[in-house]
């Protein structure tokens, strides 16, 4: 007699359909699991013979074969307990009714009872769209699940309760409302004190999606602002969360409440990460913090002390938004579209912006210091600030987060109609072909541009750097042209251009 | 008349060892002139120079002499020029200093040559690594100065030095750097630019052949030719255990002015000057108490401040504020009362405009 059971593999962060196969031949009792499965797989028999006999059913005896289908496809994880036993169970007969509407996804204990899973929410996801609308769940994963729409969650907490639900009919799961609308607050930029400058860039970047940079000593403030820049981003569309949770989903970061991530992702990353732990990898690739900081943004702490190999492997997934990982001619692709903040002190001491000679590095060891940061990688950064300490007299800022961000929308609205009908659609994501094509520059500002280009003594390295930047200052204050004024303003955006700390000591 | 010869001899002289003068005195001395005394080594005669003698062994190498030919040989080629204190051109002020040096090379053109009377000749010195204030005292004080016909003789080093000559040079003054290795051996590395505009409007002097590495204790001997060029020193900013003191030191032992900028009572970098004028130095507020110290008169002391005319309201409440010793944007803003971007795009202009400079560690300075 053979069985089909309904159920859902993991790759990446995507689930896909699994036709679980049972078949209960005479013979000598015999029981394996095929497919391309892992250890956890392939343990599963041991799991679920006791589980079956502890909750008071008699495992049937004879040759059981359970074909994990496709089988070509790898499969991860524990999570396939409950299919198998339930296909069992229905080949024992002890489930009369019709189980083909249903998926089952859990992992069972010795005792029957059913143990969350890492990663429901794609899969119940991928169910939803292969026209399974029935799910039954471990107990723990049923608000996470429930976040999926059109899917009926029923959860279980033991082997007994789903042979219950399968044979007697049960209303759905209810989502609590509380869980599509969790906002923790993020601090709010009306506590800094003074760092006008900072905070103005900061602006900038959040209106166009520039990348920024924040130079400057330890305990100036730098985290401080790179942790506010969230409060004035726009908030995430549900769109964007039923995006970003999965993610979270698949490494078990949505907790037992499994609520929507509603808050704008922001990941700080220490120099001690690795090269997996940041772009995503592994054995089973799961995803690194440049995808968990996807529609969010990723905070590099102390820049220039990251490994290099570690930072190069940036360069790919921000060009691309995205991030393809090879495991022995399998591939899973990962969503990782994040503005990158970072922060680096200017020299070994981190002094050498606050003048008076506090600085105590060698004009050497402060040449070596932000040379260490990839070029490449400052390339792709458009705004670089310095933040100085403020005096313990300074002012605080007048302005309130939600004060910014209602100019930051704005901003981005005006780049939404710009950008209609193309891939991008912000600033900074501008190409040089498309800077072209919509920033036109009167000849005062190219004139500007210019001079400042002179006055550097350098080729314009930044030329298109400078009307991007310009641009959004011009539709911050809701401009159709850039000015001179913005161009000029653009222009103090790139400290690092003019900054030679060796001569600075 | 002096010859090719002679001044071979005379390197000849500068690298039997030292002090220089000396051994010229014990030359002279033993063979009645130091011509002699060239033929006399190389003729391998009756040596009458006495065993013990600490040049002794050097005198007799024919090495050396042939070292002292190729050093010429190199300054011929590299256009690098040779003075002796014999020459009429040597600088007065050094001539009567104490342990003056006996052979100078140089590129540019001596005071004498460039027209500039020994007594405007001042020397601006200060420590390497110098805070914003000092950086821009050292550049407005001999842009001012050099504007009123004074020269600036400093060391080319990092910091308040090289803010000096190129304050002087800013106004097309006359400056001198006195270098504390060979000519041919610039260092720092990154004032090589520098090197070469001061050779135009001044005149880069040392007291070492030409491809001599800086050491350390070269300094000190470069420091005495500063002191000893100068008709006085401004201190424009050190530390108690600044290189400048030792310049300090050596214009006091031989009378000259000390002129110092006061600083911050709790800056180390103002330590030196404070200390300075406490023990009487000449209290410096503004380049005219220069001036008046050595009655120079200047046509137009209030000029300082005409720039301002022409700017937008923007500009010149920003510029004002970095006059007022606002560095930082952050500062500016504050103090003007004007947003971020406006300050900003302002600075972008004034900075276009070559009246503001971004200084080395990104705080603004006004150039004018």
């Amino acid at each position: 007699m053979i069985v089909h059971v309904n159920t859902f593999g993991l790759s990446g962060i995507k689930g896909f359909f699994v036709d679980a196969e049972i078949n209960l031949a005479k013979g000598l009792p015999y029981f394996d699991i095929i497919g391309m499965g892992n250890i956890a797989v392939k343990e599963a028999a041991d799991r679920i013979k006791p589980a079956i006999e502890n909750i008071g059913y008699k495992f049937p005896l004879g040759r059981i074969t359970v074909n994990l289908a496709p089988a070509s496809i790898r499969k991860e994880g524990a999570h396939f307990d409950l299919a198998i036993a339930v296909g069992i169970l229905k080949c024992a007969g002890y489930i009369k009714s019709k189980i083909e509407k249903y998926a089952f996804i859990g992992e069972l204990s010795l005792d029957g009872v059913l143990r969350p899973v890492k990663g429901i929410m794609p899969m119940i996801q991928s169910a939803a769209q292969s026209g399974i609308y029935k799910c039954i769940v471990p107990l723990e994963n049923a608000d996470e699940a429930a976040l999926v729409n059109n899917c009926k969650i029923f959860p279980a907490a033991t082997l007994n309760e789903v042979l219950y639900i399968t044979e007697n009919s049960r209303n759905p799961w209810r989502i609590c409302e509380n869980n599509l609308h969790n906002n923790v607050s993020f601090g709010d930029f009306i506590d800094v004190k003074g760092q006008k400058e900072a905070i103005r860039a900061a602006e900038i970047a959040a209106a166009g999606g520039h990348n920024i940079l924040f130079i400057g000593a330890p305990g100036c403030g730098k985290t401080m602002i790179a942790s506010r820049i969230p409060s004035i981003m726009p908030k995430l569309s549900i769109e964007e969360s039923m995006e970003i949770t999965p993610i979270y989903s698949v490494l078990g970061m949505l907790g037992k409440e499994g609520m929507l991530i509603r808050n704008l992702p922001f990941r700080t990353v220490y120099p001690d990460v690795t090269k997996a732990g940041l772009i995503g990898g592994g054995n089973k690739p799961v995803p690194g913090e440049i995808s968990l900081a996807h529609k969010g943004i990723l905070f590099l702490d102390e820049l220039a002390e990251f490994d290099r190999n570690v930072i190069q492997s940036l360069r790919q997934p921000m060009e691309a938004g995205k991030v393809l990982i090879s495991r022995c001619g399998d591939f899973v692709e990962f969503p990782s579209d994040f503005m990158l903040v970072a922060s680096t002190n200017p020299c070994k001491c981190g002094k050498l912006l606050e003048g008076n000679g506090r600085c105590s590095c060698t004009p050497y060891q402060a040449k070596q210091y932000l040379s260490k940061i990839s070029k490449p990688l400052l390339d792709r950064i458009d705004i670089h600030v310095p933040v100085r300490q403020v005096c313990f007299n300074s002012e605080k800022s007048n302005e309130t987060s939600s004060i910014i961000r209602e100019r930051v929308i704005a901003a981005r609205e005006k780049q939404k109609k710009r950008f209609a009908g193309t891939d991008i659609h912000l600033n900074g994501k501008m190409t040089g072909k498309q800077i072209r094509e919509y920033c036109h520059i009167t000849t005062e500002c190219e004139l500007l541009l210019k001079s400042a280009a002179d006055l550097a003594e350098s080729s314009m390295r930044g030329y298109e750097k400078f009307i991007k930047i310009g641009r959004t200052i011009a539709d911050l204050d809701g401009r159709e042209n850039i000015n001179e004024e913005d161009i000029a303003e653009a222009l103090q955006y790139r400290f690092l251009d003019s900054f030679r700390p060796e001569v600075a000591v | 008349m002096i010859t090719d010869l002679n001044i071979i001899i005379r390197i000849w002289i500068t690298l039997l060892g030292r002090p220089v003068n000396k051994v010229a005195d014990v030359l002279n001395k033993t063979y009645g002139s130091i011509d002699e005394a060239w033929f006399a080594a190389e003729n391998d005669d009756e040596i009458l120079l006495s065993k013990d003698c600490f040049f002794y062994e050097n005198f007799i190498k024919p090495e050396v002499r042939t070292e002292s030919i190729k050093i010429y040989e190199e300054c011929i080629n590299n256009n690098i020029k040779i003075l002796t204190h014999e020459n009429d051109n040597y600088p007065l002020n050094l001539k009567y200093s104490e342990n003056k040096p006996y052979l100078l090379y140089y590129k540019g053109s001596l005071p004498a040559e460039a027209g500039i009377k020994d007594e405007y000749l001042l020397g601006v010195v200060g420590s390497r690594r110098c805070s914003a204030y000092g950086r821009v005292n050292a550049y407005q004080f001999s842009k001012s100065l050099s504007e009123c016909g004074m020269g600036i003789i400093s060391g080319m080093a990092r910091g308040i030095d090289g803010e000096a000559h190129k304050g002087a040079i800013a106004s097309n003054g006359y400056t001198v750097a006195v270098l504390g290795s060979g000519i041919e051996c610039i260092y720092p590395k990154e004032h090589v630019k520098l090197f070469e505009q001061i050779a135009e409007c001044g005149c880069v002097i040392s007291e070492f052949p030409p491809k001599t590495p800086p050491l350390k204790s070269h300094f000190p001997a470069r420091n005495r030719i500063i002191s000893g060029m100068s008709r006085g020193v401004l201190v424009v900013e050190a530390t108690e255990n600044s290189g400048a003191m030792i310049t300090v030191n050596y214009a006091l032992n031989e009378g000259k002015n000390i002129f110092a900028i006061p600083g911050n009572i709790n800056s180390a970098n103002s330590f030196g000057c404070n200390f300075l004028i406490k023990q009487g130095a000449i209290c410096t507020t503004s380049y005219g108490d220069i001036l008046e110290e050595f009655n120079i008169s200047c046509d137009d002391p209030n000029k300082v401040n005409k720039w301002i005319l022409g700017l937008t309201g923007a500009e010149a409440a920003v510029a004002e504020a970095i006059l007022e010793g606002n560095y930082a944007a952050n500062d500016i803003s504050c103090v003007t009362g004007r947003n971020m971007g406006n300050v900003l795009s302002a600075l972008t202009m004034l900075e276009i405009k070559g009246i503001v400079t971004k200084g080395l560690d990104g705080a603004y300075i006004i150039k004018k």
